[in-house]
């Protein structure tokens, strides 16, 4: 049985609030009709805050997860916690363009609340670590998962490495350099972007 | 097993064991919204450096918190931690085994118990995919949930009527 990911719905940019208009650290892609904004992890900066994207653990979903991961308890109408850890990644992965080659290295989580099939919960993330270095990138990001009152149900830090050799870069580039200038739109590979810093 | 099973140091959580197959990890990608190629390309996966499609780690982290799970009930949807390292993929055809042991009991003056364990995720090769620590409260009434119950004093023996 196939449904959509978790989180389905696609992370809505809220433009109005998170965009400035100046900058350019994302680009945007249009997708089932709703302008989406997908970030350059090579233009993060430590503190830059992502933006919240929107998910539901409807019943749909949770089985499609239930069936894949071979969860069979399910006795009290709860999300399988590390479904809703899914969500915030798989959440992550929509917002933010990762080479292909990047490896998830460590991630620590923490349940705080059980979230019932059929919340609708916001994610939000936030860079809090970058090293770059000759031949590889370490990113970690901070992830809030809350349920629909607004009250926290995970926190996440997930740990991404990005290899220089599977990111088309060359050994050793500077990555600020590289940052500074698809800021300033003088790579060829960017397209309309727009920032998202806090 | 109970959550409210007297652990104690040393205790090992019961091992959880599951296949890995293309086909789980495409059910995963699906599931998750993760379509990472080098999951579920094979062609592209065999030109990486990793020389084939990898199960995302996020599945075997779900493995884990199963076996938590069943180990601890409700206290770990709420207030469960974990803590993972990524060290080996697996990959299509493995047999992952989860397994985990209590290393550690806090006990606080008001009566709450806090367990730490680690756990590892290993292939039948042995290798080590994921190792890691979890923690889980137990609660302020978990005093009795965690110690051995006092046996009850034992009522007399009634002797059954004969008919």
């Amino acid at each position: 049985m196939h449904s959509g990911p978790l989180g389905s719905p696609p992370c809505r940019y809220d433009r109005q609030r998170r965009l400035n208009p100046s900058g350019s650290n994302g680009t945007r892609r249009r997708e089932s009709g709703t302008a989406l904004v997908e970030i350059d992890y090579r233009t993060l900066t430590v503190g830059t805050r992502l933006p919240e994207a929107a998910f539901e653990t409807d019943n749909r979903s949770i089985a499609a997860y239930r069936e894949a991961v071979e969860d069979d308890e399910n006795a009290d109408g709860t999300v399988p916690p590390m479904a809703v850890a899914a969500g915030a990644t798989g959440a992550l992965s929509r917002i933010m363009s990762l080479p292909f080659g990047a490896i998830h290295i460590s991630q620590e989580l923490s349940f705080r609340k059980a979230v019932a099939v059929g919340d609708k919960l916001t994610c939000s993330g936030e860079l809090i670590s970058r090293r770059d270095r000759r031949d590889f990138h370490l990113l970690t990001f901070r992830l809030t998962v809350r349920d629909g009152r607004g009250r926290r149900v995970l926190s996440a830090k997930t740990g991404l490495l990005l290899p220089r050799a599977l990111t088309g870069e060359q050994a050793g580039e500077k990555t600020d350099e590289r940052a500074r200038a698809l800021e300033r739109g003088q790579t060829a590979d960017r397209g309309e972007s727009d920032p998202c810093t806090p | 097993m109970h959550p409210l099973k007297h652990w104690q140091e040393g205790d090992r959580l019961a091992e959880i064991r599951r296949s890995i197959s293309q086909r789980r990890i495409n059910l995963y990608a699906a599931a998750s919204g993760d379509y990472n190629p080098i999951h579920v390309d094979e062609a592209f996966a065999r030109r990486s450096p990793l020389g084939g499609t990898v199960a995302h780690g996020m599945l075997l982290l779900a493995f884990v918190s199963q076996m938590m799970r069943r180990s601890f009930g409700r206290c770990w949807l709420e207030g469960g931690r974990l803590n993972a390292r990524f060290r080996v993929p697996a990959r299509p055809g493995d047999t992952v085994s989860v397994g985990g042991r209590i290393v550690r009991r806090e006990e606080a003056a008001n009566g709450s118990i806090r367990l730490h364990c680690d756990f590892t995720c290993r292939n039948q090769r042995e290798e080590l995919l994921v190792a890691g620590e979890a923690e889980v409260p137990m609660g302020v009434n978990a005093r009795h949930f965690g110690q051995r119950e006092k046996p009850r004093p034992q009522e007399p023996q009634r002797e059954e009527p004969r008919w």
